[in-house]
């Protein structure tokens, strides 16, 4: 239903989400979100895209590694976050992990001790979207229930339980947490019955219904056996000591957790196969890579080969990476891959996978020909050279310029010291620049210069990269996370009017994003565009579910929608409204559990 | 960044800038035109010998500058300077000595070729073209600069000019595989598979041991619909490329450095397949740190690959000493030993390794292994179960504990343990030989029609001579005792023509039992090649880590 919009010409209002009922119907389209004026001046292209934003707005967070001298290997490795509606109030509320302290040396001792009277533990930030469109965050960290001082890696959300609410999962640098929402945007430690307290590493993880039963598993990518006890110390190329990579660990199986149904879970990684091959993982990504109506899982692991886990809709997997092209460069080399986007970044309907890494090594881009096998494209993409001086992390794809493309969005930091910046005397010399690429449309990129960017500077130590439209204006906004530093809130620049639309969908019971879900756009021209619903992709991060598509190029002709289903099911969604986000809940599938 | 020679330094750069002008720089960058800050690399954190290696470099370098000496001498004297600072991946400060070395010294390639090096990994990949092309006009028969200067247009997606780089390096050394293999790779990138191919296997027909040429030789294949080709190749692919003969860089890597640093070269060689080279930056690490346990494990492992095991040991030994908590060294140590036939030592160095690292899981693997040739049979079903229980996916583990258990004669768990296996990984040939042998074998064959369904799709896929045995086992099991004894013949037959006298023996015993109409007792009757499973194979020795990150 619609509801009332103000009319601020930057900060557009943004529709509320109604408490989602248990629908089993598709229930059309119906409007939450409105939009008022673009700014003055804006086109499709015009710059800067991004706003920097955070105290002003109530949301200040800086990371603490609790480093100490000691480089110890897990300092180098978060933050990651969320953005989800954790009150159920139709905004997303933005959780972000935190470090601790790391062998004993308080906090307050170590080399970047937190700022003063900064809470302790995962923070959790409400976000108070008024219905003026004014955004506002609040710290809710300890009264939602997250006191507990982890050392916190990434996240992922879903609706573990089925009862209506996203619950979250927190990966650590020890044993991990299942928090279940009690509805209210407060949550409570479901780990101890959830038999996801794992103690190793883990670092990315993804909601899945992987044995097509209607609730959500979870898969968990493992790091390396690294723990406090057995750290050791690595040197640089001129001897000095320095951060440990992968190599000098063993790398580990990841995990599959079967739900029972009830929201406890049992391990499935053996009968599913996914516990028979080690990697170093670090990121993760869903999708329906050769087309067949089940998702598959995409491992981006660290120096080891990449995981491709064809999802075989028996309840096992096969990891088919290597014959399919995506587990090795096309030089045959195993990158350090760390963050993970999947994307038809080509617009030819498939998914394609682009995967962020080392310095020294490029990004890389594998295009897919539709049945899951791919060719590495970063060198013709255009995104190859560009990203050799920096590391890699989180990475979003985004419209940036409502031209219907999808863009990229990448947080570097190095892990190891920098020679110039050393030589500065710069005391954290891992800072880089965050960089933006935009799309051709084909799947070429170009960089956008920083002086077009403003945003992509100061340099800092990006890792975690969360993408959402926090403020419901219909541009994606960022948060950009930073090791040993505060966190950066970019928020879009709100588009005109005309030139965006967006869509939840959700599953029938409305609680859970309908991953792997697509929303394809026709238009008057004869043109389409298509996006495919996921949460898990980034580095350590989980993002917003919804679609949003860019219009600006789509000429004012009417257009028409259709969600396509992964269990094949297409439904009409009529003539499509824009400047708005459309909810649709489409009915459930009657087939047997796979 | 170390500030204590910083006034001597504006001296020298002013002296260094006003010799400039009279240079020839024929196209190279432009020459130092003030007194900034050379980029001293910073000294903070490094290990003795490095510091002392760098500060004597910038002496000298110092020393020539403030001699007055001839732009040759000077450039010289900065290139031989860059070379100390690109072998510490100093690039910052070997990049800005080999633009000061190229200016002053305008005839050589060295410098140029050089420089492109530092540059082609960093963010100025364009910076690398020029550079590389600024050698070649000083040098147009510079094999490596064309090579390089092929793979950095290559990078920037620049096909055409990268093929004619790698031309004409072929046209240069007909014999210079990394000419072909770029070639084939410029043809891969335009999806001309076929002459992608083409060029690959020429590539590695002149370099065999270039494993880096054969995934992409394998995306050849797969682009030419040939799958399983595809995958063989991939299967074996590495980072060991044969780029040309190249004493520029040969420069840079016999640069002297401390230890640290050669166990770090020593250890990235390692990885990359090249035993040899990784071996002599062993050698030198070790005279600098004889007591350091890694640099003695390292140095030990790669004498084993390069097949001088006997000479490992005493640095295994020494290592194990050194830190009698590492895993690794008592790990090495137990393989020497299996290796050698000394399986009771070799035992005791497993139980070792484990105890220092629960997680060493191929320690009890090779543990099983050797207790199995003990014939202590229960310990080695127990020391396979501890693999199983921390890598359920090693089916390889859990085939070593079915056999423990069949030779202890405990049928049942052994085909419950086979089953498992089964499960996880259908195709094994390991797994299915040895569940066809005990599901007829024995007393009592509880499924001979399973086994021959077994045995008969292994000899489909293979007919080797367990497989055949296996199936004549089957045949034997199932009362079909014409065609046992037929196919029993043939496997004996091609036993005694390879020679194999103790295969033999039990082939003829098997025989005999088949003509008699009897079934075979056992399906191990011998601890061999031929008759055990050919994947038990004990794990080789491992370096302290796989790749560059140190100790």
């Amino acid at each position: 239903m619609p509801r009332p919009c103000g009319d601020s010409a930057h900060d557009l209002p943004c529709g509320r989400h109604p408490r989602l009922p248990a629908l089993l119907m598709l229930l059309a389209l119906m409007p939450l979100a409105c939009s008022g004026e673009g700014a003055p001046g804006e086109g499709s292209s015009g710059l800067p895209a991004f706003r920097p934003a955070g105290a002003e707005l109530g949301f200040s967070f800086t990371h603490v590694n609790g480093m100490s001298g000691e480089r110890y290997f897990c300092e180098m490795v978060g933050p990651g976050g969320a953005l989800f509606d954790a009150d159920g109030d139709g905004d997303l509320d933005l959780f972000i992990t935190q470090g601790s302290s790391l062998g004993g040396v308080p906090l307050a001792e170590s080399t970047f001790p937190p700022p003063a009277a900064a809470p302790a533990g995962d923070r959790l930030f409400l976000n108070l979207l008024s219905e003026t469109g004014e955004l506002r965050f609040e710290d809710r960290s300890r009264a939602a229930g997250f006191a507990i001082e982890d050392y916190g890696m990434g996240c992922t959300v879903g609706d573990v339980d089925g009862d209506g609410d996203l619950d979250l999962f927190v990966t650590n640098f020890g044993p991990d947490r299942l928090y279940l929402n009690r509805g209210d945007g407060t949550f409570e430690d479901g780990t101890g019955a959830s038999g996801l307290g794992d103690a190793r590493w883990t670092t990315s993880a993804a909601f899945i219904d992987v044995e097509g039963d209607g609730d959500l598993d979870l898969y968990v990518c493992s790091y390396v056996d690294y723990t406090l006890e057995n750290h050791k110390p690595c040197y640089s190329e001129t001897s000095a000591v320095d951060y440990c990579g992968p190599s000098s660990y063993r790398p580990l199986p990841d995990r599959l957790y079967l739900n029972r149904g009830d929201g406890t879970f049992e391990d499935g990684s053996e009968a599913s196969r996914i516990g028979s091959e080690v990697g170093a993982g670090l990121g993760l990504a869903t999708a329906d890579f050769d087309g067949d109506g089940l998702l598959d899982i995409y491992v981006a692991n660290d120096g080891t080969p990449n995981h491709l886990w064809r999802n075989r809709g028996d309840g096992t997997f096969e990891n088919t990476g290597l014959l399919a092209g995506c587990a090795y460069n096309r030089d045959g080399r195993a990158e350090a891959s760390m963050g993970v986007e999947v994307a038809d970044f080509d617009a030819d309907g498939d998914p394609d996978i682009f995967l962020t890494h080392l310095t020294d090594e490029t990004n890389t881009l594998y295009s897919n020909d539709g049945r899951g096998t791919f060719e590495d494209l970063s060198a013709r993409s255009g995104l190859g050279v560009p990203s050799r001086a920096y590391t890699g992390f989180g990475t979003a794809t985004l419209d940036f310029d409502q031209d219907g493309d999808l863009d990229l969005f990448i947080a570097n930091g190095a892990v190891k010291t920098v020679e110039e910046l050393a030589a500065r005397g710069d005391p954290y010399p891992l800072h880089q620049p965050d960089q933006l690429f935009r799309n051709d449309g084909g799947g070429a990129f170009e960089e956008v210069p920083p002086e077009e960017a403003p945003f992509l500077l100061p340099p800092a130590v990006g890792r975690g990269l969360i993408a959402g439209d926090i403020d419901g204006d219909g541009a994606c906004d960022l948060v950009v996370l930073n090791n040993s530093q505060p966190a950066r809130l970019l928020l879009g620049r709100p588009p005109a009017p005309d030139s965006w639309v967006g869509f939840d969908v959700r599953s029938a019971a409305g609680g859970a994003p309908l991953l792997g879900a697509k929303v394809r756009l026709r238009f008057s021209s004869g043109g389409t565009l298509e996006r495919r619903v996921r949460v898990a992709a980034s580095y350590l991060c989980a993002n917003d579910p919804r679609l949003l598509f860019g219009l600006a190029n789509a000429g004012p002709g009417p257009i028409t929608g259709e969600l396509i289903l992964s269990d094949g099911r297409r439904i009409a969604l009529g003539t499509i409204e824009r400047g708005r986000y459309h909810t649709i809940l489409p009915p459930p599938a009657s087939r047997s559990p796979r | 960044m170390s500030q204590d020679r910083a006034p001597s330094l504006l001296l020298v750069l002013w002296i260094v800038s006003a010799l400039l002008p009279g240079c020839d720089t024929d196209g190279s960058p432009p020459p130092p035109t003030e007194a900034a800050a050379f980029p001293w690399p910073e000294l903070d954190g490094v290990e003795a010998d490095v510091r002392e290696h760098l500060i004597e470099t910038r002496a000298t370098l110092e020393s020539a500058l403030s001699a007055e000496a001839d732009s040759l001498s000077l450039g010289q004297a900065f290139g031989e300077a860059g070379i100390v600072y690109h072998g510490y991946a100093l690039r910052m400060a070997a990049r800005s000595a080999y633009s000061r070395a190229e200016a002053l010294d305008p005839r050589s390639a060295r410098w140029p070729y050089l420089r492109g090096h530092t540059l082609r990994v960093g963010e100025d990949v364009q910076g690398a073209v020029e550079a590389f092309r600024s050698a070649l006009d000083r040098d147009a028969g510079l094999v490596a600069a064309w090579i390089a200067l092929g793979e950095v247009l290559f990078d920037l997606d620049r096909t055409e000019e990268a093929e004619a780089a790698f031309l004409r390096a072929r046209e240069l050394s007909p014999g210079t595989a990394a000419a072909h293999a770029g070639l084939g790779r410029v043809r891969l990138e335009r999806r001309d598979h076929a002459a992608a191919a083409r060029s690959l296997e020429e590539a590695l027909r002149l370099a065999p041991q270039a494993s880096a040429y054969r995934y992409p030789l394998g995306l050849a294949y797969r682009g030419l619909g040939d799958d399983e080709r595809a995958i063989a190749e991939m299967e074996q692919r590495g980072m060991l490329a044969a780029p040309p003969e190249d004493p520029h860089l040969q420069r840079v890597r016999e640069a002297p450095a401390g230890w640290r640093v050669h166990l770090r070269r020593g250890t990235s060689l390692f990885t990359e397949g090249r035993f040899d080279f990784a071996l002599e930056e062993f050698e030198q690490a070790v005279i600098s740190a004889p007591d350091v346990a890694t640099v003695r494990l390292n140095l030990g492992t790669a004498l084993v690959r390069v097949g001088r095991a006997g000479e490992a040991l005493p640095h295994f030994e020494a290592a194990a000493q050194l830190d009698p908590g590492a895993a690794l060294p008592w790990f090495n140590l137990g393989v020497l030993a299996g290796r050698a036939g000394q399986d009771l030592r070799a035992v005791e160095y497993y139980r070792r390794a484990v105890e220092c690292d629960p997680g060493l899981h191929d320690a009890d693997f090779n543990r099983g292994n050797a207790l199995r040739r003990l014939g202590r049979f229960r310990e080695a079903a127990e020391a396979y179960e501890g693999v199983v229980r921390q890598a359920p996916q090693r089916t390889e583990a859990r085939l070593g504990q079915a056999l423990a258990l069949a030779r202890e004669g405990e049928d049942p768990a052994a085909r419950r343990v086979l089953e498992a296996a089964l499960a996880l990984d259908a195709e094994d040939p390991g797994v299915r030989n040895a569940l066809a042998r005990l599901l007829c074998t024995g007393a009592s064959p509880v499924d001979a029609p399973r086994a021959f369904e077994l045995a008969r799709s292994l000899v489909e896929e293979e007919s080797s001579l367990e497989h055949v045995e296996t199936c004549a086992m089957a045949y034997a099991a199932l009362g079909q005792r014409e065609l046992a004894v037929e196919l029993q013949e043939k496997a004996l037959a091609a036993a005694r023509g390879a020679g194999l006298d103790l295969e033999v023996r039990v082939l003829e015993e098997n025989l005999a039992r088949y003509a008699r109409g009897e079934t075979a007792e056992r399906g191990w009757t011998v601890e061999s090649p031929v008759l055990s499973p050919p994947s038990l194979r004990s794990h080789s020795p491992a370096p302290a880590e796989a790749a560059g990150d140190g100790e």
